[in-house]
């Protein structure tokens, strides 16, 4: 742009017609606002080109941000919610970069959080075991069942009496105490001075043991003091602690160090040597000079639980030594009722580590001494018992062996009446001859006495032969041949005869059958002799088949033993028959 | 109050411990330089009206031997190297734990250099250029005596002020 006043009259109205006076005022004008309005214009360029206004925004930005940190904070305000928003869609578009950046910063806080609770937790542990087991701990375990709290809860409560009595906030890089307090009583030496050395301390001990960059001293112990040393990225917190402190303090010194490290993260960092601006950490620092009570050395009364503990104690006593008594009376007169049984007889009774020992001899017989012990309510497995076998000569032991032995059916009665054993009742012929034989094998048996048995098969014997002398067989007339339904007869006859002769054998006996052959009286003597031979022969073939062994004889009468003496039709009839006769013949031998 | 942790260096024997004993309250014994390899002791002084208080950490004496423990010089505001002015060696031993201390990064930090035994004017070993060559380290120099007290007020003054100048 010229500073020709012809070239920019722009304000000045356009046109010829203007007269030397008004272009001359113009001139002035020009003269007097030139350079302002120039100015004016670039003024006005830079504010409306956001091009140029953003390249002097950035340049200035810097600047204004470090003017802006002093003032309250309120930059940091009003950006507080931009950043927020900026990090979660940085979170949300890429995990990756930001877990990157923090990455290195987790993994020590992780360890350090796990190490901290792991450390909690074995000292819990360790002093559980400490106390678990004396009578402190047993009393301790009464009131924890009487509160209903957990068994370390009221371990803690009781052991961990402690006192903070000192703590030294230090500026980590310089050793300078920051700010001090301690408890009321507490004789303090120089803490400058102590805060100088604490640190030279945690120097020297890294240096000397410790490789590694993060690792610091943390814990001291002096007799019953303890400094426990929590370490912050600008400051470092000493607590001096008599007495056992719980493993939540550290975490209580840990919380304070945070908060002093947020509270003057400002101060911290640019420490110059000026600690009074600490003083206001004072307040923090005194909430941490806790103090707890430990367990009160009350002088000593009878508490309520420990009369229940004595109470329960002392009637245990009673009852045992009353079970004790009653178990010995019991077992005494258990011993008395052995004894008593028949078949049992005790050679010796001792005791032996809290057993008690039994010998003696039973008859096999004899009632169980196992079910007799039962009985009287001792536990089997308190006694042992050793039983030689032998065999009672009491009578009812005869008799009980008798019976083993012999095995009476129903109806046989046995009893001894000294040394005679006496069989009475009825049984079969079998069992009798078996008695006879083994009777006497009974130990304690002299002699055998069945003179008072029935033998039930005797009878049957003796109703055996009537039923085959009964026997008539007819035949027709003049021969040889059957009668009419006499087949039925002759199949009766053979049952009876295969019969007999068993029922005979057992008694020892042979049977002897004689068959008689007759006629009815009409025809010649000669004839009819023969006629009634030939009937007996053909019975006598007929019973042939019925066994072997049967011993028969035949004969033939006529008519002159007529089985019937004859009048009528019938009475003949009857007469053409057999008829049979038999004996029992004793055995000279049962074989 | 300001308080300022200062370190006191120098060759083993030049009396380092004798002069903070003269000069300072502490409540360690000596034996802790030997164990630990340092000793705190205190100074305050007052400068303009206002207290300063200074942290001295007499660190075990230099030689052959012995290196100073880097890690006990961390966040100091200043130190005094310390001369034995009946041994010249020792003047060669400060200069050379200036320039370890000038390597370790920490900026410039203020210092004063002590030269101690003023007391033994027979055995003094140091000569003008030898002072004058404790330019090469920018450093003052105080002639110093734990026995008559001499020099050691100034010195220690000497030094608050520059430390408090610096912030």
């Amino acid at each position: 742009m010229s500073g020709s006043a012809k070239d920019i009259p722009e304000d000045s109205p356009p046109g010829s017609g203007e007269s030397p006076e008004e272009r001359e005022l113009a001139r002035l004008r020009e003269i007097i606002n030139g350079p302002e309005r120039k100015e004016l214009e670039n003024l006005k360029k830079r504010l409306d080109d956001p091009r140029v206004r953003a390249r002097e925004i950035a340049s200035n930005l810097p600047e204004a941000f470090a003017l802006h940190t002093d003032s309250g904070g309120r930059l940091t305000k009003a950006l507080m919610p931009s950043v927020e928003e900026a990090l979660q869609i940085s979170v949300n578009r890429n995990r990756k970069s930001l877990a990157a950046v923090i990455f290195p910063l987790m993994g020590p806080a992780i360890r350090k959080a796990i190490s901290s609770a792991i450390r909690e937790m074995i000292q819990s542990l360790n002093k559980a075991l400490e106390h678990g087991l004396s009578i402190r701990g047993l009393r301790w375990r009464i009131e924890a069942i009487r509160t209903g709290k957990s068994f370390a809860e009221v371990v803690l409560f009781h052991t961990l009496a402690y006192r903070v009595e000192q703590l030294f906030l230090i500026h980590k890089e310089t050793g300078l105490l920051l700010q001090h307090v301690s408890a009321g009583s507490v004789m303090v030496m120089d803490s400058d001075l102590v805060s100088g050395m604490l640190t030279a301390i945690q120097d020297f001990v890294r240096d000397s043991f410790s490789s590694k960059e993060g690792d610091t001293l943390q814990t001291m112990q002096v007799g019953d003091l303890t400094v426990w040393i929590e370490d912050g990225p600008e400051a470092v917190l000493a607590a001096v602690i008599r007495g056992e402190a719980p493993e939540e303090l550290k975490s209580r010194l840990t919380e304070t160090l945070e908060s002093v490290h947020s509270m003057f993260a400002s101060e911290l960092s640019s420490m110059d040597g000026d600690t009074s601006q600490f003083d206001r950490t004072r307040p923090i620092l005194e909430e941490c000079l806790i103090e707890a009570a430990a367990e009160n050395k009350k002088k000593r009364t009878l508490s309520l639980p420990f009369i229940l503990v004595v109470l329960v104690i002392l009637s245990g006593a009673v009852y045992w030594s009353a079970l004790r008594i009653g178990e010995g009376k019991r077992w005494d007169e258990c011993i008395a009722r052995l004894n008593g049984e028949s078949g049992i007889v005790i050679t010796s009774v001792t005791k032996d580590r809290g057993k008690h020992i039994v010998r003696g001899l039973r008859d096999p017989l004899a009632a169980d001494p196992a079910a007799i012990l039962a009985e009287s309510g001792i536990p089997v497995d308190q006694v042992e018992a050793t039983w030689l076998p032998y065999q009672s000569l009491a009578p009812d032991f005869i008799l009980k062996r008798a019976r083993r032995l012999l095995l009476p059916p129903t109806g046989v009665y046995l009893s001894l009446e000294e040394s005679v054993l006496h069989v009475s009742g009825s049984t079969h012929h079998k069992w009798i001859l078996r008695a006879r034989e083994i009777a006497m094998m009974v130990q304690g048996v002299d002699s055998y006495d069945d003179s008072g048995l029935r033998d039930l098969d005797l009878p049957r014997l003796e109703h055996a032969v009537e039923a085959i002398q009964n026997y008539v067989v007819r035949f027709q007339l003049g021969s040889t041949q059957y009668a009419d339904g006499q087949q039925d007869v002759i199949d009766g006859l053979k049952r009876d005869v295969k019969q007999l002769y068993s029922l005979a054998a057992l008694f020892g006996k042979s049977v002897d059958i004689r068959i008689v052959g007759h006629t009815d009286s009409t025809g010649t003597e000669a004839v009819n002799a023969e006629l009634s031979l030939d009937r007996a022969k053909a019975i006598s073939q007929e019973l042939q088949s019925v066994g072997p062994r049967i011993s028969m004889r035949f004969k033939g009468v006529g008519s002159s033993e007529p089985v019937r003496a004859e009048a009528t039709d019938e009475d003949r009839i009857l007469n053409r028959s057999v008829t049979f006769e038999v004996e029992l013949i004793e055995m000279s031998s049962p074989e | 109050m300001i308080k300022k942790k200062v370190c006191m260096l120098g060759s083993f024997a030049v009396g380092k411990t004798s002069l903070v004993r003269q000069f300072v309250q502490g409540i360690f014994s000596d034996k802790y330089l030997t164990t630990v390899g340092v000793k705190i002791d205190k100074k305050t002084i007052e400068l303009a009206g206002e207290e300063v208080q200074m942290m001295l950490w007499d660190i075990a004496g230099e030689d052959g031997f012995q290196r100073i423990q880097t890690t006990y010089l961390r966040g100091m505001a200043g130190y005094i190297l310390v001369v034995d002015g009946t041994r010249r060696s020792t003047l060669e031993e400060a200069k050379n734990i200036f320039l370890r201390i000038d390597e370790m990064d920490i900026g410039s930090v203020p210092h004063v250099v002590f030269l101690n035994k003023i007391d033994l004017t027979d055995e003094w070993e140091l000569k003008g250029e030898d002072i004058a060559s404790l330019n090469e380290i920018e450093a003052r120099a105080f002639k110093t005596s734990a026995k008559t007290n001499e020099g050691l007020e100034e010195g220690f003054l000497n030094l608050a002020e520059m430390m408090v100048k610096q912030g």
